[in-house]
């Protein structure tokens, strides 16, 4: 909602309103973090889970199970364990059928998270104790929330004064709801809650505002977080503006802006010298624009009423005609009528932002998010308003005095509600301004994702069948489809947009029964997890028709002896000194002793690719030598 | 020798059956109420449901049957919620016995766990000598204890558990448990009816196998619940206005906090009360408050969106009470005290002194135990024995208002209706209450196939789960269905209880293991001709192959499909194989050969002697075959038609030496000889060369 406020400050916004918002929230179940959910109805057989991904709050890998086939879909994940979350649980899932990633971070290394931090906080200190002061423009909810530990645990730690601001239209709530999230977040978090009792987002050094008037009342050096981390719009916009101009000051970027933002601008190398930005603010109506504005709105009404006249004849009149015809008539109507030119406009919007949402424009160079300009709309009167929204949630302010029945979200700090449910008649007015950047401009990487070389490491653990690839820099994506091929797996993909492909599995499954007989001379093996041996049997069939296992009623045909095994040579050459032998790496081989050499060919980390069996080849002359190695060898190996 | 045979395969047969064997043990709350604490062993995995105390004993009589169990063989202990008779014994069992399981319960249960066993400690260091466990034990404790998230589904060592919300107090929790299929559910204490602050226990998507439910209530059935909020508030509003006292000895967390919500409301809509006091005198009330008011994710929705404005748990008409000291008892007022019994402590100090007036009154709110004083006093003797011990007139009004969040009857009859389990474990209730309730399911269960059993302490329930086990064959060898009488022959692999077969090369593509070969290299001085090691060779074995090697052009031998012989140079041979035992027994008689023919000159050797040889060799086996077979049955004996007659205790097989067909009327050592005979014939002729 916070967005909606933002929107409705700097332009005319009318893709959804907080009804909306409220109404699809009833749509939405909630899971906890391993749930399988089993999905009723058309999806029977189906059971999906969230997972934690780190990265957010709340941030999901989802594994979607049907007939023991796993498909994962984990994007913006974090392996790291950070203050407020864990790290992803994306390492425990082994060989899924398939895996959807992102390539976002496929060519970006990150330092140590000791050594970010250290960075983070010196950049900070160093300019509020030159007197200068610190921007960090932030989302309203999300990874704020790392950032806020970060500085209250050291501003805790080193008994500092410098005041620390958090402020969006919704600050307070949105650390009111982290304070009752503790479950899903860190354990340190929930420990340290279970033992004292102490929330970790009971601020001590963080002021919350949910306007800007009192950051003014502050005088001195001061760090502000404030929202949004575009700096298109928000508070981090106006003080931006304020604060560009003197270079004591420090804007600090925590993530990557996305394209065409103000945000990136300031982030390339070399920052811009100038910005051009648009200052925009609501003004009410008045004199001659109010009295357009509202005889406009009468005549609308005037034609709303009529349109709705109509219809009712229009209904009438089918009444009389077959049913089904009728309806549509009626239904068509009662949309098109009304609207005048305004409604016209809103439904192409719609469209706009329905098909064309994540087209790259010809002029990008790769995938980016929907940006919309803050290019108002609005005609001689001002802005169009659809004037019954506006009443609707007056009466639901009414109503607001009596805690909300089934507004759990709406949650609203005063200032912006009253900003929402305004319904004077107003109006957008922009001006264009030249902002000179005199100001230190820093980028630090507080995304909370994995980064290129732990996603390499995860994606070669997980192994999964099939890889997708999504989100990424054409650049990027590339890069770690090369990597995957190599490393991973044999297939790997990375669709354009509307690009479908096929990833179904042509995997091949049928259950049998193990009867009593068969098992009860099956002897196993174990090795880790697992329990493994070697079975011949006779297909035979069960009362209720599935297939079954006998023993075999002839004798056991000869099979092919497996070794079952992981061979590291590097452990295997610490197993062979333990046992005496002299062994050193040579050229790639392991040598024994005097003449006998191992080497290891066939890459076992490629598992999905079609040499997934490991070869090992032992060389060398007549000796006892090599008949002792030999077993120290076959030590290594289960054989079945 | 020969009797060995069929007890050992009787022991082994019932040793299968044991494991198939779900035995539940309750070590508390079998027929009582208090202590609870459940023993669940099924497939050699064993679950422990709860670790309570029984209020009214202490030191170890209140604990439960633990000497009945080897604690240390306990995979997972689940706790439902933090009632003292849910979780109190659980310092006592982490940090002295042998258990070292792991521990669940949810985040909110812990967090009060904390605050009320510390409590719980403080209070029982005045009054009692042998103390299970100290405020060290339970600060141990916390670290071993793990968090569960409603819903969540967690597995250890192959037991698979979620938990559904309960209902009853904050954070309680109904535990599920899957072990290889069969299904338990543990009810704990629950409520199906929603109140002010808590969601009513939701119904499990799944029909357990086993359901092992709280029987509290009995046949009892509960009042709705506005009719008993009226009683409740009409008694206390009466009492005050006359100018009386009102008593509510309650437990500190859980119930207490659903009187409060209740009293504070009716506080804020009646202004006239506004200058009476209520009192909540417990060092719990302002610890639990972040408790209460972190986990609002546990509570239901409306109150949920009350916290979106203001903070429900933030009282206006209710002011907490440290000790008895502080209290300046000068005019009527509502004071809600613990215990909830009434054995000690604050509740009981009041009782003492409100007594005798009869303008007082006190609210019993709850379920109270046999054997404490509020249970007594419920049936309104003329006189109660007062701590000091003197006597006194019981003339203050007693009333019993249950607001304790257990199920009753009609809860508990369409709960466990709409989950039709085929067996049901009534624990926690007193034994005729429960007795009762046993009755009254049997007529609602009236078509037999659901069975009610209401154990007592240490008795186990045995039930058998004849869990078929089915296994996935995936991969090449599923790329075609089997018909029946096929041969299926690969890997069997087993990760808890899931069996997959597969062909060894799909093993690294369907579990994190691999497989591996090994390639040996071996050379071997020799100076001669390979033409003389292929007519050597020849004599051996039977596929001697003449190749050139591709890339020198140097010639090679193939022998018996495995082993490749190769001039390395003048002076070397060099053999190639993969590692397994045939070809590494194939190239070790190629490397004996070799050096014999390299020291001496090559012999003629007469064919007909290797025919010879053959006679007698199977003569021989056929001996070793008849000498292993009477020394394994005893009575063998040399049939008609070349057949062995095998007799036993009676019973008759007929054994075919060429087929291994058997023949016998006992199925059984049909089956004992057939498979014997397989062995002793794969070990007598080891290399099938046929096979080859």
């Amino acid at each position: 909602s916070e967005c909606i406020n933002f929107s409705q400050q700097v332009s005319e916004f009318d893709l959804f309103t907080l009804d909306d918002i409220d109404s699809a929230f009833q749509n939405i179940t909630r899971l906890t973090y391993s749930q399988n959910y089993h999905i009723p109805g058309k999806g029977e057989g189906i059971v999906i889970a969230p997972h934690a991904a780190g990265h957010l709050l709340g941030g999901t890998v989802w594994k979607i199970t049907k007939d023991g086939e796993d498909v994962i879909y984990a994007v913006d994940f974090n392996h790291r364990k950070e203050r407020h979350l864990n790290g992803t649980v994306l390492l425990s899932f082994a060989r899924p059928a398939v895996l959807i990633t992102d390539a976002y971070n496929a060519l970006n290394n990150q330092p140590s998270r000791r050594q970010r931090d250290q960075e983070f906080l010196d950049a900070i200190l160093k300019t509020v104790r030159a007197d200068g002061n610190v921007l960090l423009p932030v989302d309203t909810a999300g990874r704020v929330l790392e950032l806020i530990l970060i500085l209250e645990q050291f501003w805790e730690q080193h008994q500092l004064t410098y005041p620390i601001f958090f402020l969006t239209y919704v600050a307070s709530s949105t650390i009111d709801y982290a304070k009752s999230f503790l479950e899903w977040m860190s354990d340190s978090i929930a420990k340290s809650f279970e033992h004292t009792r102490d929330n970790a987002f009971l601020l001590k050094h963080v002021t919350l505002l949910i306007n800007n008037s009192e950051l003014e009342k502050v005088a001195g050096p001061k760090i502000v977080l404030a929202s949004m981390a575009s700096l298109e719009a928000g508070f981090s916009h106006d003080i931006f503006v304020e604060w560009a101009a003197d270079t004591k000051n420090l804007v600090l970027f925590t993530e990557r802006g996305q394209f065409a933002t103000l945000a990136r601008m300031l982030q390339s190398d070399p920052p811009p010298r100038a910005v051009k930005v648009t200052m925009s603010k609501r003004i009410p109506l008045v004199g001659e624009e109010l009295a357009a504005y509202e005889e406009e709105q009468n005549r609308k009404r005037e034609e709303a009423l009529k349109a709705t006249l109509v219809k009712e004849e229009e209904s009438k009149a089918s009444l009389g005609a077959e049913l089904s015809a009728g309806d549509p008539m009626a239904v068509s109507a009662k949309i098109t009528q009304p609207s005048s030119n305004a409604a016209g406009l809103q439904f192409s919007a719609y469209r706009d932002v329905l098909i064309d949402g994540f087209v790259p424009p010809p002029s990008s160079a790769g995938p980016m998010f929907p940006f919309y300009e803050n290019s108002a709309e609005w005609d001689d009167f001002g802005e169009i308003i659809n004037l019954e929204d506006y009443t609707r949630n007056n009466e639901d302010m009414d109503h607001s005095s009596i805690p909300a029945e089934d507004d759990v979200n709406g949650k609203l700090d005063e200032g912006s509600a009253s900003l929402i449910l305004d319904t004077t008649p107003s109006k957008v007015v922009s001006s264009e301004q030249t902002v000179y950047v005199k100001c230190s401009l820093l980028y630090m990487d507080f995304e909370g994702r994995s980064d290129g070389r732990s996603v390499k490491s995860i994606l070669a653990h997980v192994s999964p069948l099939k890889l997708v690839l999504v989100h990424g820099s054409a650049e990027a994506t590339e890069h770690l489809k090369q990597h995957c091929l190599k490393n991973v797996c044999q297939h790997v993909y990375a669709p354009q947009i509307e690009e479908s492909i096929d990833v179904t599995s042509d995997l091949c499954a049928y259950k049998v029964q193990l009867s009593e007989k068969l098992m009860s001379n099956v002897l196993f093996k174990k090795l880790g997890d697992y329990e493994i041996a070697w079975v011949d049997a006779e297909v035979g069939e069960t009362e209720n028709g599935t297939f079954s296992l006998l023993p075999l009623s002839t004798p056991t045909p000869p099979h092919k002896t497996v070794l079952v095994g992981d061979i590291k040579m590097a452990d295997l050459k610490q197993y062979l000194a333990s046992k005496g032998v002299q062994v050193e790496f040579a050229g790639g081989a392991l040598r024994c002793g005097e003449y006998v050499t191992l080497r290891k060919v066939g890459d076992s980390v490629q598992k999905g690719g079609s040499s997934g069996v490991q070869q090992i080849i032992l060389e060398g002359p007549l000796s006892e030598e090599y008949y002792k190695i030999r077993d120290h060898l076959y030590a290594q190996f289960y054989s079945l | 020798m020969a009797s060995t045979g069929q007890p050992a395969s009787s022991l082994k047969r019932s040793a299968v059956r044991d494991e198939d064997q779900l035995i539940i043990t309750p070590l508390g709350a079998g027929s009582e109420v208090g202590r609870s604490c459940l023993h669940m062993s099924y497939k050699g995995k064993i679950v422990m449901f709860d670790c309570g105390i029984h209020p009214a004993f202490s030191g170890m009589a209140a604990l439960p049957y633990f000497d009945e169990i080897d604690p240390s063989r306990i995979d997972v202990l689940l706790i439902t919620h933090f009632h003292l008779d849910h979780a109190a014994s659980l310092p006592y069992f982490l940090e002295k016995t042998t258990f070292k399981g792991r521990v669940f319960m949810t985040h909110a249960t812990k967090a009060i766990y904390k605050l009320l066993l510390s409590d719980y400690v403080k209070v029982s260091k005045v009054s009692v000598e042998d103390m299970l466990f100290d405020e060290q034990d339970i600060l141990r404790s916390m670290d071993k204890i793990e968090v569960i998230d409603f819903h969540q589904t967690l597995e250890v060592n192959g037991i698979r558990f979620w938990c559904y919300t309960a209902g009853h107090v904050l954070g309680a929790a109904m535990f599920m448990v899957d072990i290889a299929g069969v299904r338990v559910l543990y009810t704990g204490d629950y409520s199906r009816e929603e109140d002010r602050h808590l969601r009513a226990a939701e119904l499990p998507q799944f029909s357990p196998d086993v359901c092992i439910i709280e029987s509290t209530y009995g046949v009892q059935l509960h009042e709705p619940r506005h009719i008993r909020e009226k009683r409740f508030t009409d008694v206390i509003h009466s009492t005050v206005t006359q100018g009386g006292r009102v008593l509510i000895p309650a437990y500190a967390l859980g119930r207490a906090q659903e009187l409060l919500l209740i009293l504070d409301e009716y506080w804020s809509s009646h202004p006239d009360l506004h200058k009476i006091p209520i009192y909540y005198a417990s060092p719990l009330a302002k610890r639990c408050m972040a408790v209460y008011q972190t986990y609002t994710n546990a509570m239901n929705e409306k109150i949920r969106n009350q916290f979106a404005s203001t903070d429900p748990f933030d009282f206006k008409h209710i002011f907490p009470l440290k000790s008895i000291d502080e209290f300046n008892d000068t005019g009527p007022c509502v004071v809600m005290a613990t215990p909830g019994g009434l054995q000690s402590g604050l509740s009981r100090q009041l009782f003492d002194k409100w007594c005798s007036d009869r303008k007082n009154a006190c609210v019993i709110p709850g379920y109270v135990v046999q054997g404490t004083l509020a249970k007594t006093i419920i049936n309104e003797p003329k006189e109660v024995t007062l701590t000091n011990g003197l006597t006194a007139y019981l003339n203050m009004q007693v009333h019993y208002i249950s607001f304790s969040a257990h199920a009753d009857y009609a809860q508990t009859s369409t709960f466990l209706k709409e989950l039709m389990p085929p067996n049901i474990i009534l624990v926690h209730g007193e034994a005729n209450e429960m007795g009762r309730l046993k009755q009254k399911l049997l007529s609602v269960f009236a078509d037999g196939n659901t069975k009610i059993i209401t154990p007592k302490n240490c008795q186990s329930v045995e039930m058998y789960f004849n869990s078929q086990k089915m296994a996935k064959t995936v991969g090449k060898l599923a790329e075609k269905m089997p018909s029946v009488g096929e041969t299926v022959s690969g890997l069997l692999v087993r990760k808890g209880f899931t069996y997959q077969i597969m062909a060894p090369e799909d093993l690294h593509v369907f579990s994190q293991l691999s497989t591996g070969n090994i390639i040996q290299r071996i050379t071997i001085p020799y100076s001669g001709a390979l033409a003389v090691i292929k007519y050597r060779l020849k004599q051996i074995y039977e596929g001697v192959e003449s190749s050139m090697d591709e890339e020198s052009g140097v010639p090679t031998l193939l022998v018996h499909d495995r082993v490749t012989v190769k001039t390395e140079s003048e002076n070397h041979l060099s053999l190639h194989w993969t590692a397994d035992p045939i070809s590494d027994m194939v190239s070790d008689s190629i490397v004996a050969l070799v050096l014999n023919v390299s020291r001496e000159m090559p012999k003629l050797v007469v064919d007909s002697e290797t025919v010879v040889n053959q006679d007698e060799d199977s003569k021989k086996a056929e001996k070793i075959v008849y000498a292993l077979l009477v020394s394994l049955f005893g009575d063998v004996k040399y049939g008609e038609d070349g057949k062995l007659v095998i007799n036993v205790d009676g019973n008759v097989a007929q054994l075919d030496k060429e087929s291994g067909e058997v023949e016998s009327e006992n199925g059984g050592l049909k089956e004992r000889v057939k498979m014997a005979f397989q062995r002793i014939r794969s070990a007598v002729k080891p290399i099938p060369l046929s096979g080859s």
